[in-house]
């Protein structure tokens, strides 16, 4: 019989031969899990099948140098002359780089892991080496991301083989899958296996109904099969074999849906949207036809894969899938800004540190390093001269965030919505150099919703903007609150939120959702004084067909500027936004 | 688990679909100073792929032996004759993105001047390049202090450095190749001016293709030697073309007509400058010769009007309207 296994402890488990048999032609494994005994005990697990293999743990906190290598201070103190430090990444050629909080790794490391993965050697071009070396390296990537959190670089996520997922389960039920052949012997037997176009059909199918679009993860998907009947002693692929690889590489991806399609399809969230869904089959029917009928053809695959993934699941699980993908396609846009934002420091140049110019030590010490013996230095004394001293510079500006908070209710919510479209893209077409971000907070009928995270990509704007919806009630003091919530991560991560309301201010459905004028005004107003409170800088555009004292007292208790624009237009918008963040 | 050398890059022909990205990489291939290829798009498209294989299909060059510039001999007047020259490939150097800018630009070679005392410039990655391509992965996240200085040497064609008491000025003439995903981050204005042509890379949507593509990289994967060696005819056929497409550029023929039909369409588009006029018509003048034709045709600029113009056209914020549907669009005027 084949299916979905059960439960994830045995996805678990197969992951481990899988990754311990084929770790680097699969790139890694793409560990989604919480630090606890679970995951502790896998890769105790993983490591104790590594044996002699090289196994290099990157900590959330290394910085480049110690990633990618550099100048080694102390050995070229020592000999007084350039000294390579070879780092983490070269060090894991032929086992395995444990990358810890890897969604919180920078986007320079995640670009150097990246291209080391896609040509299997490392190019190092830094502090005067010009050095290559052959890495082939499995990388076990630590993600503990949940909630609001960055999700991990979609860069390195898509190109990871293996997708594992532990949370639910205790470390007592993590254990290794007892397969007839070996890790290490299996390793030397995968690639003989065939495989047929059926199969890749199948993955590709179940693969374009979850919307990942890569190729990568349908290549990885074959891989896993090959190894798994290698793992089983076979020559060639089975039901089953197509089956665990597709919910190893595929349908893992999808935060959730593994767990979803194994339990019964009653408890499975059904979208609401999803309303006109032939109620054939269900993801029980689908498991029964495939225990009464033994030995099936592999087009029968597509069949009980169908089965297993009814549509009104797969909708709900695509909706969720590209939620995902947008959240961490912000989550890079802001990593890989960090240079401009975080006042982390620009690469160090020559030069003398004077007015606001800070001395880079450790780059100083460096460029003197080589020199030492030959002015003379002892140990313990350095001679630093003028030409040494390395300077770091701050950039000088914060990015700014503004985010929208645009009310989408009512019949005027089409025109508003087209308004701060133009707005929003307005503002981000001059953004380029100066990197700031926008954000987009839309509120209608009982809620507010975070439409577009912060981001610079006008692309990804676009899209966000094209699909906004109109109508309903005014859940105003919601979306206050969303974009308060949105105000205090920009902050967090060293940006300065600007928020822009465009609102006729009739709330009319309170926080619970619950319609209330009375109720939803005192609360729009007690949301917008702890705006004020926290001091964001605050626009109040009021849309209503006349300036309102309503509009005002919204305002004030922000500590917005108020603006009344009944027929705003986007370039009037952006003006008065440019204006107050200025 | 440990393979000894880097294995053989994949091979260009042996990339799926994309047709765009090919011609507009061997346009380059065939005239440099259509300047430089952007190659935007989706995850897993073969970007980096397409430029890795670009190096197994350009003719060899000549330059002066142990020229740490790639100098071509006649690139020096004096003393011609004794000089030593050889073939070698031409150079696609790839820049990695934690690149340090001493190592970029060149620097002070450490080891000589320890060593004899010698003041020495050890030349960096654009030195390198020289005549050759520099490749960026992920361009629109490069640090912006690399970018202007990129810009700077891209624009004037020679690399002046001037840092720890050295003074030393290179050619440093490049195609400049960038790709990246438009999702991560955007390119600045500036620098996607610099590009000659672009492309804008999908996902294949067919089924069959993406098979095809799965297929073919796992059969490389298995056993890249054997895979590149099934795809050598290939390849020589394609460099081949390349070699002689670039003998037929020095005859080319442009008539009036294209010159009309390139102002015409630029004009209607708005572009800035003559910048785009002038890639335009290099650009039709390098398909035409990949075409095997000594004469530049009408349907030449239209087919390359795409590569060429689309990165170029003023951004109109309230303007949704894709930039390859506006070209396309005034591609249709000129028809009518």
């Amino acid at each position: 019989m084949s299916g979905l296994r059960a439960t994830t402890a045995e996805y678990a488990a197969l992951a481990l031969s899988v990754v311990a048999a084929a770790g680097p032609d699969l790139n890694g494994v793409w560990l989604r899990s919480q630090a606890g005994p679970a995951r502790q005990r896998w890769l105790e697990i993983l490591r104790e099948m590594a044996g002699s293999q090289p196994w290099q743990r990157v900590p959330a906190s290394a910085d480049e140098d110690r990633l990618l290598g550099g100048l080694d201070l102390g050995a070229t103190l020592n000999s007084g002359r350039p000294v390579l430090m070879k780092g983490l990444l070269a060090e894991s050629n032929g086992g395995f780089l444990e990358l810890r909080m890897a969604e919180r790794q920078s986007a320079a490391a995640i670009s150097a892991i990246c291209a080391t993965l896609d040509s299997e050697s490392l190019r190092l071009e830094r502090d005067g080496f010009s050095r290559e070396f052959t890495v082939r390296c499995c990388v076990v990537a630590c993600d503990e991301a949940r909630g609001d959190d960055d999700p991990l670089d979609s860069r390195l996520a898509d190109r990871l083989g293996l997708v594992v997922s532990l949370d639910t389960l205790s470390a007592r039920a993590i254990g290794s899958a007892l397969l007839p052949v070996s890790a290490d012997e299996a390793t030397s037997l995968w690639q003989k296996v065939a495989v047929d176009e059926t199969a890749i059909a199948e993955w590709q199918r179940i693969a374009e109904a979850l919307a990942i679009r890569s190729p990568r993860a349908v290549l990885s998907a074959m891989t896993v099969a090959r190894v798994l009947a290698a793992l089983h002693g076979r020559h060639s692929l089975n039901d089953q074999d197509v089956l665990d690889a597709a919910a190893l590489c595929l349908i893992a991806r999808v935060p959730g849906a593994l767990e979803q399609l194994q339990s019964p399809p009653q408890e499975a969230e059904s979208p609401p949207e999803a309303e006109n869904v032939p109620p054939e089959e269900t993801a029980s029917d689908g498991e029964d036809t495939g225990a009464d009928s033994g030995g099936r053809r592999p087009d029968e695959v597509a069949a009980a894969t169908a089965a297993v993934l009814p549509d009104q699941l797969l909708a709900g699980l695509v909706s969720e899938q590209s939620r995902a993908a947008r959240q961490k396609a912000g989550g890079n846009a802001s990593a890989s800004m960090e240079g401009g934002a975080r006042g982390k420091p620009m690469p160090s140049r020559s030069g003398m540190p004077t007015g606001g110019k800070r001395l880079d030590v450790l780059a100083t010490l460096k460029t003197a390093a080589p020199w030492q013996r030959v002015r003379g230095g002892e140990p313990g004394r350095l001679r630093i001269v003028k030409s040494d001293l390395r300077i770091r510079k701050f950039t000088e500006q914060t990015r700014t965030t503004t985010i929208f908070v645009v009310d989408a209710s009512g019949s005027a919510a089409v025109q508003r919505l087209g308004e701060t479209k133009g707005a929003i893209e307005l503002l981000l077409a001059e953004c380029y150099v100066r990197r700031d971000q926008v954000a987009l907070v839309a509120f209608r009928g009982a809620q507010a919703e975070l439409l577009l995270p912060a981001t610079r990509s006008l692309v990804r704007a676009k899209r966000a903007l094209s699909a906004l919806p109109g109508g309903g009630g005014t859940p105003l003091a919601s979306g206050l609150r969303l974009a308060t919530q949105v105000a205090d991560g920009a902050l967090k991560r060293g940006e300065t939120p600007v928020l822009v309301l465009l609102s006729d201010g009739r709330g009319n459905i309170t926080l619970d959702g619950e319609p209330d004028p009375a109720l939803a005004t005192e609360q729009a107003l007690a949301v917008a004084t702890e705006i004020a409170a926290r001091g964001y800088t605050a626009l109040s555009i009021d849309t209503g067909r006349r300036a309102s004292a309503r509009g005002r007292k919204l305002a004030d208790a922000m500590g917005a500027r108020y603006l009344a624009l009944p027929f705003a237009d986007a370039t009037q918008v952006t003006d008065a936004v440019r204006e107050v963040a200025a | 688990m440990s393979s000894s050398k880097p294995r053989k890059p994949f091979p260009f022909t042996a990339i799926v679909g994309q047709d765009e990205m090919k011609q507009a990489i061997l346009i380059a291939a065939v005239d440099p100073s259509v300047g430089g290829v952007l190659v935007f798009g989706d995850r897993g498209t073969g970007k980096s792929t397409a430029v890795r294989a670009l190096a197994g299909l350009l003719p060899k060059m000549t330059v002066i032996a142990d020229s740490p510039y790639n100098l071509a001999p006649e690139a020096t007047t004096a003393k011609k004759s004794s000089q030593k020259v050889k073939q070698v490939s031409v150079p696609v150097v790839d820049m990695p993105l934690g690149a340090t800018e001493d190592r970029v630009v060149g620097a002070l070679d450490l080891e000589r001047a320890l060593a004899h005392g010698e003041k020495a410039f050890e030349p960096g990655l654009l030195a390198k390049a020289n005549r050759g391509f520099l490749y960026i992965d992920e361009v629109n996240l490069l640090e912006d202090h690399l970018v202007d200085l990129l810009l700077d040497v891209a624009a004037s064609g020679e690399n002046l450095v001037e840092r720890e008491g050295l003074s030393v000025r290179h050619p440093a003439r490049f195609v400049l190749v960038g790709s990246g995903n438009p999702e991560e981050g955007e390119l600045r204005p500036q620098l996607l001016d610099r590009f000659g042509v672009s492309v804008d890379v999908r996902t294949p949507r067919e089924m069959k293709d993406r098979i095809e593509i799965i297929r073919r990289r796992d059969d490389y994967e298995r056993d890249p030697a054997a895979f590149c060696r099934r795809w050598a005819r290939r390849e020589g056929a394609v460099r081949r073309k390349i070699a002689k497409a670039r003998e037929l550029l020095g005859e080319m023929q442009v008539p009036e007509s294209v010159l009309e039909i390139a102002a015409t369409l630029c004009v209607g588009l708005g572009t800035d400058g003559l910048r785009g006029e002038l890639t335009l018509v290099r650009a039709a003048r390098a398909s035409a010769a990949l075409a095997g034709r000594s004469e530049v045709t009408p349907d030449d600029v239209r087919d390359v009007a795409q590569l060429a113009l689309r990165h170029r056209l003023r951004r109109d914020p309230l303007d949704d309207t894709d930039a390859s549907v506006r070209v396309a669009r005034a591609l249709e005027t000129l028809d009518a």
